[in-house]
């Protein structure tokens, strides 16, 4: 039976008095795509930031392999950080760097391999995502959906379990987001990653999610396989669906 | 690991490597430098990698996997996988299968490429202030004629910015500066017994030079550096652009008020920091028994009106010089998170140099005359 990589129990969060989250409570399992959606506002991101340790939750647990990272020292949190990578909303690349450099940084970093090893690796997380031809390009010099592209790579450059995404579609034309769906589905099945995706594309959820919760006035709303929740008649995921095709299909 | 755990070498010139239990990123390291400098001393007609004990590899021992794969097949030797775990085995594949082409290297420039390159970067900068300089009197021109509305608002934030939030270090640095001057010319007219004229000298000193160029070092710091990294910042965000595309000139709506109250402002405030150099004198002077009454008519008899409107022109010059350079170098602030950074020091750098330049040329100018 696969195990849960990812528990999180009755997380309440809070930004100055409003609060944003209430008694969250899931778990994601290894090797799925996990896809967490909303609308606009819902607090998707926010939820995703306390996920990979960027915000203190008000109470509640995150447990991401077994390491409750709200209680954990900070040895043993950045042991376990360094287990998932992020590709963040915009990419995040750094702009003065080659894309290849923005790859090869991670491992810089955190491992001892020598200058060749690094980018003989770089070079094949690059290969993956198929941009290993723009490899000494700037970000700057790049299209949107090659930059997201290329903040999949480093976020895989130290081969985490769990790969989280924010909005990785945001700002694409349908036939890149398709490419991006495509790619996320064949890592997921190849690398036996774990993805946790924040989206709101109902184009990607229908196609590569395996699980999905969403989220709605600060909490919960619904859990399962997004087709079986498109099939429940009447409820909000079934209008949120619908609405959804129909203003990717205009 | 030492050499003899890993290499087994035969008689046929065929290198057996055997991999520990883990192949990960983080503990490949070592082994990776042994393995590849291995191959590439003995060059093996045939390398095999004995993966028996291999329970766990990533993509860094994939990676090494194929790197010995790529160096035999250089050498146009052989090179086997043996006994690699299923698993690992479907990651080898799914790994290498990844199709792409080689990475475009783009080449360091040599040094004629980089002097031509910076000879045309020059002329294109200078190209971009020429014509900066021509469209901000053209607006300014359409500006006089009443026909567009000047932005009073805007305006009237920026003469507060400029001017009142630098008094307290205007009157500091005046202050300082007056006593400095004064203390140090005391020291050399006392021989002369001459102690009065220290007045004449930092009167000279305040009102036809250093009031002027003391003004502009502060603004060059605050606003030459504040304007870059505002309009950088507006620039990073679009918001320029959007100006542009809404069919308003960025030149009218953010350089014009700002230039314009920079002009205005810097000669106010070299007054003022010159008013503050005297106090300076006058409490050194005090120090030497000079009552208010003597410092007073040796300051008179000492301002000498031209002096005074010579500053005054120098400091409508550098005002003109600081505020043009820190809207130039907002306004061409680049795309990258450093760039904010890159145009304001860029904007104080270049304020300093040219108003090194510009004073150098008024000062002879102003002495032909």
């Amino acid at each position: 039976m696969t195990h849960d990589i990812i528990s999180i129990q009755n997380l309440t969060s809070s930004y100055e008095d409003q609060l944003v989250l209430s008694d969250i409570s899931f778990s994601v399992k290894k090797g799925e795509i996990f896809v967490i959606t909303g609308a606009s506002g819902c607090g998707k991101t926010t939820l995703l930031n306390h996920m990979i340790g960027l915000l203190q939750p008000d109470t509640g647990s995150i447990l991401i392999d077994d390491c409750n990272i709200i209680t954990a020292t900070e040895q043993k949190k950045i042991k376990t950080l360094k287990n998932i990578g992020v590709m963040y909303q915009s990419g995040a690349l750094f702009g003065s760097m080659t894309i290849l450099e923005n790859v090869c940084m991670p491992l810089q970093e955190w491992t001892s391999l020598s200058a060749q090893a690094i980018k003989t690796i770089a070079c094949n997380k690059l290969k993956m995502v198929n941009l290993l031809s723009d490899a000494y390009k700037l970000p700057a010099e790049v299209s949107g959906g090659m930059r997201k592209r290329a903040a999949i790579a480093r976020a895989m450059a130290l081969d985490p379990a769990i790969l989280f995404l924010d909005e990785p579609a945001a700002g694409l034309d349908p036939v890149t987001r398709n490419d991006l769906d495509l790619l996320i589905q064949q890592l997921a099945n190849s690398l036996h990653l774990t993805f946790v995706i924040v989206t709101h594309e109902i184009s990607t959820i229908l196609s590569i999610a395996t699980d999905m919760i969403m989220l709605h006035d600060k909490q919960i709303i619904a859990r399962g396989h997004p087709r079986q929740l498109r099939k429940e008649k009447g409820s909000f995921m079934q209008t949120f669906f619908e609405k959804g095709l129909l203003n990717s299909n205009e | 690991m030492t050499n003899l755990d890993i290499f087994r070498e035969d008689d046929n010139n065929c290198l057996t490597i055997i991999l520990p239990p883990s192949l990960d990123t983080y503990s490949i390291g070592p082994l990776w430098d042994q393995v590849i400098t291995k191959q590439q001393h003995s060059k093996p007609k045939k390398l095999v990698v004995d993966a028996t004990k291999t329970d766990y590899c990533d993509s860094a021992g994939i990676a090494l996997l194929t790197e010995l794969d790529t160096l035999q097949r250089l050498d146009q030797h052989e090179f086997e996988v043996n006994h690699l775990k299923d698993d690992i085995q479907s990651l080898l594949k799914t790994l290498t299968s990844y199709d792409s082409l080689p990475p475009v290297e783009i080449p360091e420039p040599s040094f004629l490429n980089k002097t031509g390159r910076l000879g045309v970067k020059t002329l294109n900068d200078i190209r971009e202030n020429i014509s900066f300089i021509g469209e901000f009197w053209t607006i300014f021109f359409w500006q006089c004629r009443g026909l567009r509305r000047f932005r009073w608002q805007s305006f009237w934030a920026q003469v507060e910015a400029i001017g009142p939030k630098a008094l307290p270090i205007s009157a500091l640095l005046g202050f300082v500066m007056g006593l400095i001057l004064s203390f140090q010319a005391l020291m050399s007219l006392n021989r002369f017994g001459a102690t009065i004229y220290t007045v004449n000298l930092v009167t000279i000193a305040l009102t036809r030079e250093l009031g002027a160029l003391l003004t502009a070092v502060i603004l060059a710091g605050r606003t030459a550096s504040s304007f870059a990294a505002e309009i950088g910042t507006m620039k990073i965000n679009q918001e320029v652009d959007a100006l542009t595309t809404m069919g308003i000139a960025p030149m009218h709506y953010l350089v014009l008020p700002r230039v314009i109250a920079g002009i205005l402002i810097t000669p106010v405030l070299t007054l003022y920091l010159i008013f503050f150099g005297f106090l300076g004198c006058f409490c050194v002077m005090h120090t030497q028994k000079y009552p208010l009454s003597i410092f007073m008519s040796q300051l008179f008899s000492a301002i000498n009106l031209g002096d005074l409107w010579v500053g005054l022109f120098k400091a409508f010059v550098f005002g003109t010089i600081i505020t043009f350079i820190g809207c130039i170098h907002g306004l061409r602030t680049k795309h990258h998170a450093a760039a904010v950074g890159e145009s304001t020091t860029g904007a104080v750098v270049s304020s300093i140099v040219m108003l090194a330049i510009a004073d150098g040329i008024l000062t002879v100018i102003f002495y032909a005359i």
